[in-house]
């Protein structure tokens, strides 16, 4: 079965972007244009990989997988990984993120192989 | 019949009055012809009325006929003592030698008559005097001789008075004066000597004549005549009342008196003198106040406004102004024909030429410290006249009053007024003649010695407050530049913190773009070489703008925040940094050359701040390289030991110069125009070295380069 990413970011051309490129290398993918509809999704789908924004008004990416990460432990689900894409570089948010342990922390704009290298790395 | 009477002390008083007065004279100086020729007048006269007393006291025939004799010798000679002195007072004896020399052949031709009997027939008991000569015809012909000489020696007195300057046209009017005294008073005994019923009185004049000519002498600023005959007048007066109101009760009142008052009368005349002597003091000072405010009512009237404008001045702040006011002051109250003030300038060591008024052009612009006059000044610390001065200088020959005077015509100055300040002399107040010839009086100078005072007062005043005002204008000037800076170090700040969001948004069409043509590569499979190309191109332009987003970033981000610390090679570091000014460089015409001939320097810190140093210190270089030249190299070279990495960037730029170089790391400063450089690089960057406990020092020459080193701990694994 094919793999189901949920991507997270407010800016649609960001989203449409990478949504389409992973479609065309065949994962299933499921957009999301902020944390709530984000948390939404994951309510009702169990999703493989999370790549996700910071930087986003009312709830920002971090907190949003936190919540992600607790609904999958109530449904006793597997936790996905998850990728950070940001296009801002703060040490604070990359601390908390390191020490979020999450997959890895790409900066946008990213080399399209760097970004698949990392999907691959974590969907194995 | 009473020898001693007012005609025997007038002879005796005047004797005495001429012998003391030329001894007097002559010792005061014993050069000056004038002093010298005073002497022998006075020897001559002196004796000539010391004669007349032995003969007018003495009972013995003989001894009268002796000093009969010498009576005469004397009166021969003083005809041409009396041209000597004229001639020397209007220094004029080269000339008139000749004239001198007729009056001695004159003087020894009636000298050898002398013994003669129809010279001297006789002496004989006349009127009050024991003796008195008795003359004869050829006496008369000396009466006539001495008549004519002395007269126009008097001539010559009163037509050049005109000529001589205000100074010595004074002193002339005193000598005339003087010598008619003498002459009518000496001249007065020649009546009784030809048996003309006519007293001496005038001999008492005889007696003031010596007085008057050794004031006039030795003394420099004489008071003007008029306020003489003033004072002497008023004083007479008084005490004409004062003394001869009694006296005139006593001699034809005092029967009247006696009637009245019996044994006691002379009370009456006792008592009036008393009060008319107590009362006669404040009456003279009264009298003498009013009529010294008539007669110098217009002079009074300038002071008034000279002492009323001194005080003015103080309150000027602004020099030009004062020296305006000063000048305009001096104008409009004395009329002088021109001023100037010179002013001790320190830097320049000499006294300079402040302002003026109608000055002349070759009036000179500096009075140097050496100059004799200014040494001659500080000793006298009082205001120089140039008549006197002249008149010193023609008294004193082979003097430096000769210097002096010289330099007061090259000053153009008929007055110097110096004034002090603490003792040391500060302006120099130059005045030229005042309107109408009136010479400068005592008063005048006391007026102007405190006009001359205040305004060194009021000069160092201004100085003080336009100095002050400097300071405020240069502080205020350097607040103002502190505050640019502060400004644009806020706007950075702002920037800064701006950046953040600016490349966030940024960031995500960026992405959009990149993902996309990558995309486009790996799917399509047809693509046209040109299409592939474009892609291509996007894909290329997108990444250098990730990179430029990304140095920006960093570029402003906060130092000493805490930072991810690693391990990490600084050759990948320096690498970067100058791939990323590669481009811009490029532009400038700015080559950068690497020798790094080890793979690895692992240090231990972050590289992100690391970058920021070193594109730093190149931007650094870059900029100090375009300074001088149109292109230009950069090398860095890398080296380690087992301790150490070492990374150092030398440029070939104009280098920089000692006095700066201590400053260089302080934060704020900058050498560059305010919005080039903010002067946060290089104290940002000693902070990230110490944060990574090494070492960035600096090694510049002028006209050589600069050659910046920086040395980090290298990291053990």
């Amino acid at each position: 079965m094919a793999k189901k990413i949920l991507v997270i970011d407010d800016d649609v051309l960001v989203t449409k972007s990478i949504v389409k490129y992973l479609k065309v290398k065949g994962y299933e993918v499921e957009s999301a244009d902020s944390g709530k509809t984000a948390i939404a999704l994951a309510q009702r789908l169990a999703f493989d990989l999370i790549v996700a924004d910071i930087r986003m008004p009312e709830m920002n990416g971090l907190e949003a997988i936190r919540k992600i990460r607790e609904i999958n432990s109530l449904q006793g689900r597997a936790h996905p990984q998850e990728i950070i894409i940001t296009g801002y570089a703060s040490d604070d948010l990359q601390k908390e993120a390191q020490e979020m342990q999450v997959a890895a922390y790409i900066y946008k704009p990213f080399d399209i192989g760097e970004f698949m290298a990392a999907v691959e790395r974590c969907l194995t | 019949m009473n020898a001693i009477n007012y005609f025997s002390i007038s002879f005796l008083l005047g004797a005495l009055a001429c012998y003391v007065s030329g001894v007097w004279v002559l010792f005061k100086n014993s050069r000056s012809s004038v002093n010298k020729s005073w002497f022998l007048l006075s020897l001559t006269a002196g004796t000539w009325s010391v004669s007349h007393f032995i003969m007018a006291v003495t009972p013995d025939y003989n001894l009268a006929w002796r000093f009969a004799y010498i009576l005469y010798a004397s009166a021969i000679l003083i005809p041409v003592c009396y041209l000597y002195f004229v001639f020397a007072l209007l220094n004029a004896v080269s000339g008139h030698k000749k004239h001198l020399l007729l009056a001695l052949i004159g003087s020894v031709i009636f000298l050898s008559l002398l013994s003669s009997h129809w010279f001297i027939k006789d002496v004989t008991a006349k009127a009050m005097f024991r003796f008195y000569d008795d003359l004869g015809p050829l006496a008369a012909l000396f009466v006539a001789y001495f008549a004519v000489v002395p007269t126009y020696g008097l001539l010559l007195l009163l037509r050049s008075a005109g000529t001589k300057g205000k100074e010595k046209f004074l002193q002339i009017q005193y000598v005339a004066i003087a010598s008619l005294f003498g002459f009518i008073g000496g001249g007065s005994t020649f009546g009784l000597a030809f048996n003309i019923p006519l007293l001496p009185y005038p001999i008492i004049l005889f007696v003031f004549y010596p007085l008057l000519i050794t004031f006039a002498i030795l003394r420099y600023r004489l008071m003007a005549i008029n306020a003489v005959i003033t004072r002497t007048g008023i004083f007479t007066a008084v005490y004409a009342i004062v003394l001869g109101v009694p006296l005139v009760l006593v001699t034809i009142g005092k029967n009247w008196l006696m009637h009245l008052l019996g044994p006691n009368w002379w009370l009456a005349p006792l008592t009036l003198l008393m009060f008319l002597a107590t009362i006669g003091p404040f009456v003279y000072i009264n009298l003498q106040k009013r009529a010294e405010a008539i007669l110098l009512r217009k002079q009074r009237a300038y002071r008034e406004t000279l002492r009323s404008a001194a005080a003015e001045m103080t309150r000027i702040r602004n020099l030009e102004q004062l020296t305006e006011f000063i000048f305009e002051t001096i104008a409009e109250t004395i009329h002088v024909s021109h001023a100037a003030l010179y002013t001790w300038d320190t830097p320049k060591n000499s006294f300079i030429l402040l302002a003026g008024h109608h000055m002349y052009a070759d009036q000179p612009p500096e009075i140097a410290q050496t100059n004799p006059l200014i040494t001659f000044i500080e000793n006298l610390k009082e205001p120089l006249i140039r008549e006197e001065i002249n008149r010193k200088a023609e008294e004193n020959p082979g003097t430096p009053f000769n210097d002096i005077a010289q330099e007061m015509q090259a000053l153009k100055a008929t007055l110097i007024v110096p004034s002090f300040l603490e003792n040391r002399l500060a302006n120099l107040l130059i005045l030229g003649d005042k309107a109408g010839g009136d010479t400068y009086q005592p008063d005048d100078l006391a007026v102007f010695s405190v006009l001359a005072n205040q305004i060194s007062l009021a000069i160092e005043n201004a100085a003080l407050y336009q100095n002050m005002e400097n300071q405020v204008k240069q502080r205020t000037q350097q607040l103002m530049d502190v505050q640019k800076q502060l400004v644009q170090a806020e706007k950075l700040a702002t920037i800064g913190t701006l950046a953040g969001g600016v490349a966030h948004e940024i960031n995500n069409p960026l992405t959009a773009i990149l993902t996309n043509a990558q995309m486009l590569l790996a799917v399509c499979e047809n693509l046209d070489a040109d299409t592939k190309e474009s892609l291509e191109i996007i894909e290329e332009a997108t990444k250098r703008c990730k990179i430029i987003v990304q140095k920006l970033m960093t570029y402003s981000k906060k130092p000493l925040e805490t930072t991810m610390v690693y391990d990490f090679n600084l050759l990948d570091v320096i690498t970067t940094a100058v791939s990323f000014l590669k481009f811009q460089f490029e532009q400038d015409n700015v080559k950068t050359v690497l020798n790094a001939p080890d793979k690895n320097y692992p240090i231990r810190g972050n590289h992100n701040e690391m970058e920021q140093v070193i594109t730093n210190v190149l931007l650094n270089a870059r900029d100090a390289i375009k300074q001088i030249r149109p292109d230009g190299t950069i090398e860095i070279e890398l080296s380690q030991d087992q301790n150490w990495v070492n990374v150092s960037i030398k440029d070939e730029g104009g280098g920089i110069p000692q006095e700066i170089i201590g400053r260089i790391f302080d934060p704020f400063f900058t050498t560059k125009e305010v919005g080039k450089g903010l002067g946060l690089g290089l104290s940002i960057c000693q902070s990230i070295i110490d944060k990574h406990h090494g070492m960035i020092r600096v090694k510049s020459k002028t006209g050589k380069g600069t050659i910046v080193t920086i040395d980090i701990p290298r990291a053990k694994k």
